[in-house]
């Protein structure tokens, strides 16, 4: 029965660990929702502080509903002092068990971060372009919204399998998959949550969104595969590479907006 | 820009042919949905032939609401006396050029059918599963080595009434149909069970009037949802076969469409209309050499009573 993979009847309360089907399914299709990751009371704690750490991020520069995410990115800073749960939440055992289950190995946590989305969010997956991890291990990401998310209303859309290859390469030579008017065109599947509930996601996964409002709030944790070869410590280096280059490239234009 | 795709050509526009994107994107995923393929006043004119067939099917002995598909399937009978349109919708060149063209050359067509459903369909390939009969080829799965560009066959689907997620609309599991993806699901505890039909992550190919969608005999489908007596009407092709291997799985798949019919018909039978389908009253040359395939390949070697002696003991 898979059933409560998706669609967990009940609360299923603190989890450490992914039973072997909704194992299974992840490995098969790239993702799994789980439901009720979080607590009603953890919930509340969650929003709480990510409401302290909008207001003290937008207190010099305000948040603006009219900049889509493409553009710049709009990301919350978390501080150990006014959001300490969510701030170390990469290190919660519940996330970190499903990672250390699913990699099996060592791994490489990241802090979470946070994000206002503003606009649509064309097709891509969180990898750099060369993928030399033949076993489509590279990372995951647990990624989990404030606000209940339908598939028009900014629900993360994910195309199943597209984790692997040669799935992953052959998408990559889509026409127009990139183009942000062409999400609809590809059969993704809608991941539809409410607050407390996670996507985890292989990072080679191509997904997107469509239809959200202006500052829908994400929380992401990521954590990598431990390189093992010269390959993976040079995708590895890429990452880090392009993840330097997009916060400078967010940094400097934020920069420019203030002098403006 | 592929954004076109599931738009697609304009009301009535009569396309023979897909795009190299459009053959892309159905080599990519499985399937593809193109939009009004028929124009309205095709759509009046199959309907029209639609529900006449529908009368004379259930004259006698009426249609049964509540009994799923999944029990037995209350199909419909084209003739090329009765229903010309729908009985020789195969053969029209806006199907199986496209055919054709998806499959990479020779293929062969059958009679198209109509079905009024019931209730929800669990997910499946259609494809017979290894090792159903005692003249598989089980030491060659079929799904690894048969088709090296999965190209088994193809399905061309047309929905009466508009259809969504949550009133009968295929579901498909885009690039099943492809290997490993394909196996891996048969693997997967509870796939084929009807309570497990949302717990997967398909997507609802939404469909109006006029539009068709085709997919890989391959790919996993399903539906959910859906009044009771909706109507499908769809046509098949297969790839010719070029290996043993091909041509084996061809044989077990007609042998198993007989054995499907029977069970499921209400005579228990295999319905009448197939017999004037294969007279080919009109002699159409294309039918003519599809019937020819046909026997090349054994669909007339099995009769319904002798295939309960080939079916293996579960």
């Amino acid at each position: 029965m898979i059933q409560p993979v998706i669609f967990p009847k009940a609360n299923t309360g603190r989890r450490l660990s992914l039973n072997s089907d909704e194992l299974q399914f992840f490995d098969v299709f790239g993702f799994i929702v789980l439901k009720q990751f979080f607590s009603e009371s953890e919930v509340e704690r969650i929003h709480k502080e990510i409401e302290k750490a909008k207001a003290v991020t937008f207190s010099d520069q305000s948040f603006d509903p009219t900049i889509p995410s493409s553009e710049r990115l709009q990301t919350i800073q978390l501080s150990s002092a006014y959001s300490p749960f969510i701030f170390t939440l990469s290190e919660d055992e519940r996330a970190y068990g499903i990672a250390k289950q699913i990699f099996d190995e060592k791994l490489i946590g990241h802090q979470c971060h946070a994000s206002m989305f503003v606009g649509d969010t064309r097709w891509h997956p969180d990898h750099p372009p060369i993928n030399p991890y033949p076993d489509h291990r590279y990372g995951i990401k647990f990624g989990f919204y404030t606000d209940t998310l339908t598939a028009d209303t900014g629900a993360l859309r994910i195309i199943p399998r597209s984790h692997k290859q040669p799935y992953y390469g052959d998408l990559k030579k889509m026409p127009g998959i990139s183009n942000p008017e062409n999400i609809e065109a590809f059969p993704g599947f809608a991941c539809e949550s409410n607050p407390g509930g996670i996507v985890l996601f292989n990072l080679n996964c191509w997904h997107a969104s469509r239809g959200g409002k202006a500052g829908r709030t994400m929380l992401e944790i990521v954590y990598y595969s431990y390189p093992k070869s010269t390959d993976h410590i040079e995708a590895m280096q890429g990452q880090i590479k392009w993840s330097k280059q997009v916060f400078k490239t967010r940094t400097d234009e934020k920069k420019r907006q203030t002098q403006l | 820009m592929i954004h076109n795709i599931t738009e697609s050509s304009e009301i009535g526009d009569v396309r023979t042919t897909l795009t190299r994107t459009e053959v892309q994107y159905y080599d990519t995923f499985g399937f593809i949905i193109l939009r009004n393929h028929f124009s309205k006043d095709e759509m009046k004119i199959i309907t029209d032939e639609f529900n006449y067939a529908v009368e004379l099917e259930f004259k006698d002995k009426p249609f049964e609401k509540d009994l799923p598909t999944s029990e037995r399937a209350q199909c419909i009978s084209f003739t090329d006396s009765t229903t010309p349109i729908l009985a020789t919708l195969a053969e029209d060149p806006r199907y199986y050029k496209i055919a054709e063209q998806l499959l990479g050359g020779e293929i062969i067509g059958s009679q198209g059918g109509g079905c009024l459903y019931v209730g929800d369909t669990r997910w499946h390939p259609d494809r017979v599963p290894d090792g159903r009969y005692k003249t598989a080829v089980i030491d060659k799965p079929k799904e690894y080595s048969r088709y090296s560009n999965h190209n088994f066959g193809c399905k061309f689907a047309l929905y009466l009434e508009a259809v969504d997620a949550n009133t009968g609309a295929l579901r498909v599991l885009p690039r099943s149909h492809q290997q490993p993806f394909y196996g891996e699901l048969r693997k997967i505890p509870g796939i084929t069970d009807a309570e497990n039909v949302h717990s997967l992550p398909g997507f609802v190919c939404a469909t109006e009037p006029g539009d068709i969608l085709i997919f890989n005999h391959s790919c996993w489908h399903a539906s959910l949802g859906g009044k009771s007596g909706r109507p499908m009407i769809s046509a098949g092709y297969y790839a010719y076969p070029r290996t043993e291997d091909q041509a084996q799985e061809l044989r077990e798949t007609y042998m198993h469409g007989k054995t499907l019919s029977r069970k499921y018909s209400r005579e228990g039978k295999e319905p009448e209309s197939l017999s004037e389908y294969d007279q080919n009253l009109n002699q159409c040359p294309l039918r003519a050499k599809w019937i020819e395939y046909k026997r090349e390949f054994g669909y007339y070697d099995y009769n319904s009573e002798s295939l309960e002696e080939e079916l293996k003991e579960p």
